[in-house]
């Protein structure tokens, strides 16, 4: 296919892809227990964000329903979790959130811009009220307990579905259907005007970036042995992803990576250090961030590598580099 | 005939857009659309292209019902349209902007060489290949009606739907739009335009409809039209 | 019976007139400078512990802590806007852009501000006693401070009325929150407008937190479940529309009063499905002009 002719172009880029999986796969026979749980947390973070840039990236649609998609399949854990086993429960908790967004989708055709960010939140909010109604009136129990298996399984579950985002994302990224959503995310009445089918586009986007939070959230509930609705629906696991994604910048793949690996690891640092602080650092770092890096790290990066290029002695090094 | 249109209404509310109007597009022909601010023809555009659905009324273009399509259907059986305020991906260069139109406009497959050798040709054909990669953002808005045209083309449209391209274009500028609509037309596609320029509209047009509060009025040549007395008082009326 | 619904009717007039004020202040700030500002919230619970804090501290009269709690509030948020906002304003090229900009930096003040509450005030729930006698009206008795914030909430709300639709400065607030562009032509001055505006969200934010600290108990981290609030009334009166939420924001409050005698558990559930309902079938709200929805 195309898209493979296209990756084996970038071979540095593949290497280096290759490189990290392998690392990260022998990475726990070699780290410290506390290292595991810290790349579990990043893992998490960085399936979430990543998936969330697949559709709100190039639309624009901001999408706060993570904590929906994610918490379905937290909970679908959390009541399952005895009888089946942890792939089943992933590749159930991708296909529930996959139809939940198609749900969403259909419902909300004609909504756009913030109308379309409130609706998302609702039905994060609403999944967690009416679950807890649920339990407290229907079935009759206040959080229900996992026994699963341990970090290092939940590891290696959480790198499978990083690595299915990736090659997601890249795919989307390089061919037709990327295309379509920018262009969608441009101007979406264009869009329609040059034979792009807005309706199926958006909604097949939005549930493929769903299937992969479903399927992420199974797998966490591994980590915590108490569920409950609150949990499950944590709203900052809708507004995280966002924060994360922007921090890193879409424009490239590596964006939502770097966002969501460099915010959790200052997260942990900032509330080990300064738990009475953290807040407010975490605050004023993203007010800076917002106002003075628009387009987040990676517009950070790019404008570094500018600069330095300029310097006159790194240029001519790169000539002399270009010409031996 | 290629496009027809019948007993068409758009009712927003209570607020009618467009009232039990009627008209037809020959083959091959320039079709004028005007009429005062306000009389619809827009909307009317916007149900032939699909952007919007009918009250009630068909549209029918090459013996086929399309009334009720979606835009990108419309768009694939042949029909192209720019807008009264030009609708273009704003951060994407000229290039892309008529690139992606290929991509998705045309039912069958181009080869990506072949799609971009497509896109140059189509950008000199409005004399573009200079703006190539100029984001639409820096370009003005004379320029983004020739890209909007440039798009609509690469969709390998039977009919061209305009409206308003010679909005806020100095004389000479009006009159290389109307060449390029004339050549436009001498390649085989139809066009239907809106416009308010009088001078390019009874130059260029072979017939033209007025339309006045929602519904066509009158419909004829550009002499009988501009000699129409009812059409007179529409105009000076307003 | 009657005793009991009348007590329903005064929660619901005393819950809208929070809402009303909660939600005409975050409208100011998003009809008007298209800030959807999540740390709304932060500001009502900041009134809310200042009011507190006067009291305990200083023993001023919460009614009398108004006029400094307004005046304050109103200038921290006028500076917040002309620092950060106004910034960001100048440096985004197309208006959405500068909506999710600064949706993320109000994140950002949510942060800064919840963490300084808690600092100050540390994490646990705060309440004080204000006029906790009652008295008897037709034979039932009713707490003091209930009736006062009723007076008050309904008073406030009726008084911001009056301010918007019959003064001058009040009628420019109010095109311009239905169409800032419109204004900006008829000479408006847009950049004044825009911080006043803000500043006067963040006011009527602080007086809501008043009428908040006489009723209820404080936490510092309930901020965001009145910045919820206030966006789905908000969306309920319509975006851009000051009278939309005055009413939006009681009729809310009276539902709301009422579902939570029948079931109250079921008044979350209840919330968040009208919300949504309405999004999808008209998310112009009920006084929103339909040109609205979608942008």
């Amino acid at each position: 296919m195309q898209v493979v002719k296209k990756a084996l172009q970038q071979p540095v880029s593949l290497i280096l892809f290759i490189a990290a999986i392998i690392i990260l796969a022998i990475a726990p026979q070699y780290a410290k227990r506390y290292t595991v749980i810290s790349l579990i947390t990043i893992l998490m973070y960085v399936n979430l964000t990543m998936s969330w840039t697949i559709f709100s990236g190039p639309t624009n649609y901001i999408s706060l329903a993570s904590a929906g998609f994610f918490g379905v399949g937290v909970y679908l854990t959390a009541v399952f979790g005895r009888e089946l086993p942890l792939y089943a429960l992933a590749i159930m908790g991708g296909g529930i959130s996959l139809g939940l967004a198609i749900l969403i989708g259909l419902l909300t055709l004609r909504l756009k811009g913030v109308y379309f960010i409130l609706f998302t939140f609702g039905v994060s909010a609403l999944l967690r009220h009416s679950i807890s109604w649920w339990e407290a009136t229907i079935t009759g129990t206040v959080g229900r307990f996992v026994r699963g298996p341990g970090n290092e399984t939940v590891y290696y579950y959480l790198l499978g579905v990083t690595v299915l985002v990736f090659v997601t994302a890249y795919v989307v990224r390089n061919t037709k259907f990327g295309l379509a959503l920018q262009g969608i995310g441009e101007n979406e009445e264009a869009a329609a005007h040059i034979g792009i089918n807005v309706t199926l586009y958006k909604i097949a986007g939005f549930g493929l970036s769903a299937i992969f939070m479903g399927a992420t959230g199974a797998i966490m509930a591994n980590r915590w042995t108490y569920i409950d609705p609150t949990i499950a629906f944590n709203p900052l696991i809708s507004f995280l992803p966002v924060l994360m994604a922007i921090f890193g910048g879409t424009s490239r793949l590596a964006g939502p990576i770097l966002g969501a690996t460099i915010f959790t690891l200052l997260q942990e640092y900032l509330i080990t250090s300064y738990p009475y602080y953290y807040m407010l650092l975490m605050g004023i770092t993203l007010i800076v961030v917002i106002l003075f890096l628009p387009e987040g790290l990676l517009g950070l990066m790019s404008r570094l590598v500018e600069r330095l290029s300029r310097i006159k002695v790194i240029k001519e090094f790169i000539a002399r580099f270009r010409s031996a | 005939m290629l496009l027809q249109g019948e007993n068409l209404t758009k009712s927003y509310g209570g607020l009618m857009a467009v009232h039990d109007a009627a008209f037809h597009v020959n083959e091959g022909e320039i079709l004028g659309l005007i009429g005062p601010n306000g009389a619809g023809k827009t909307t009317l555009f916007n149900l032939i292209s699909g952007a919007v659905e009918p009250t009630s009324g068909t549209i029918t273009f090459k013996n086929e019902n399309i009334t009720g399509k979606k835009p990108h259907q419309i768009c694939k059986k042949g029909i192209g349209r720019t807008f009264q305020s030009s609708k273009l991906f704003n951060g994407m260069t000229v290039f892309d902007n008529v690139f992606m139109a290929i991509q998705f406009g045309q039912s069958t497959g181009m080869s990506d060489k072949d799609a971009r050798a497509r896109v140059l040709e189509l950008l000199d054909y409005v004399n573009l290949i200079h703006e190539q990669h100029t984001i639409i953002r820096d370009l003005s808005i004379g320029v983004q009606k020739r890209v909007e045209i440039a798009r609509s083309l690469a969709t390998k449209p039977d009919l061209l739907l305009l409206d308003e391209v010679m909005a806020g274009l100095n004389p000479s500028e009006v009159e290389s739009s109307m060449e390029l609509i004339s050549k436009i037309r001498d390649q085989g596609i139809t066009v239907f335009m809106i416009e308010h320029v009088m001078k390019a509209i009874m130059s260029v047009c072979d017939r033209i409809v007025v339309f006045h509060n929602g519904t066509n009025l009158v419909e004829g040549t550009p002499a009988e039209v501009s000699s129409n007395p009812t059409v007179i008082k529409v105009y000076l009326g307003e | 019976m009657f005793a009991n619904f009348l007590d329903i009717v005064i929660t619901g007039l005393i819950l809208g007139g929070i809402y009303a004020l909660v939600a005409v202040g975050l409208n100011l700030q998003y009809g008007v400078g298209r800030v959807l500002n999540v740390a709304h919230g932060e500001f009502i619970m900041l009134g809310a512990f200042l009011t507190f804090s006067l009291f305990t501290q200083f023993n001023v009269n919460p009614l009398l802590a108004l006029l400094i709690i307004g005046p304050g509030l109103f200038l921290i948020g006028y500076v917040v806007h002309q620092i950060l906002f106004q910034y960001l304003r100048s440096t985004s090229i197309t208006t959405d852009i500068f909506s999710g900009r600064s949706l993320l930096v109000s994140f950002g003040l949510l942060f800064v501000t919840q963490n300084i509450m808690l600092i100050v005030w540390g994490a646990d729930l705060r309440q004080y006693t204000y006029l906790n006698n009652s008295i008897s009206i037709f034979g039932t008795r009713y707490a003091m401070n209930r009736i006062v914030a009723l007076i008050f909430a309904v008073g406030i709300s009726v008084g911001f009325y009056l301010f918007i639709n019959r003064s001058r400065l009040g009628k420019a607030i109010r095109a311009a929150a239905e169409d800032a562009e419109m204004a900006n032509i008829v000479g408006v001055n847009i950049r004044q407008v825009l911080g006043i505006c803000f500043g006067l969200g963040a006011m009527l934010a602080g007086m809501a937190g008043m009428l908040i600290s006489l009723m209820f108990q404080l936490q510092a981290s309930r901020g965001l479940e009145y910045t919820v609030i206030a966006i789905v009334v908000v969306v309920f009166g319509g975006l851009g529309s000051i009278n939309g939420s005055l009413i939006g924001g009681f009729i809310l409050g009276l539902v709301i009063s009422f579902v939570n005698f029948l079931d109250p558990s079921l008044s979350l559930i209840a919330f968040y499905a009208i919300f949504m309902l309405l999004l999808i079938v008209r998310p112009s709200g009920i006084l929103g002009r339909r040109a609205h929805a979608g942008r």
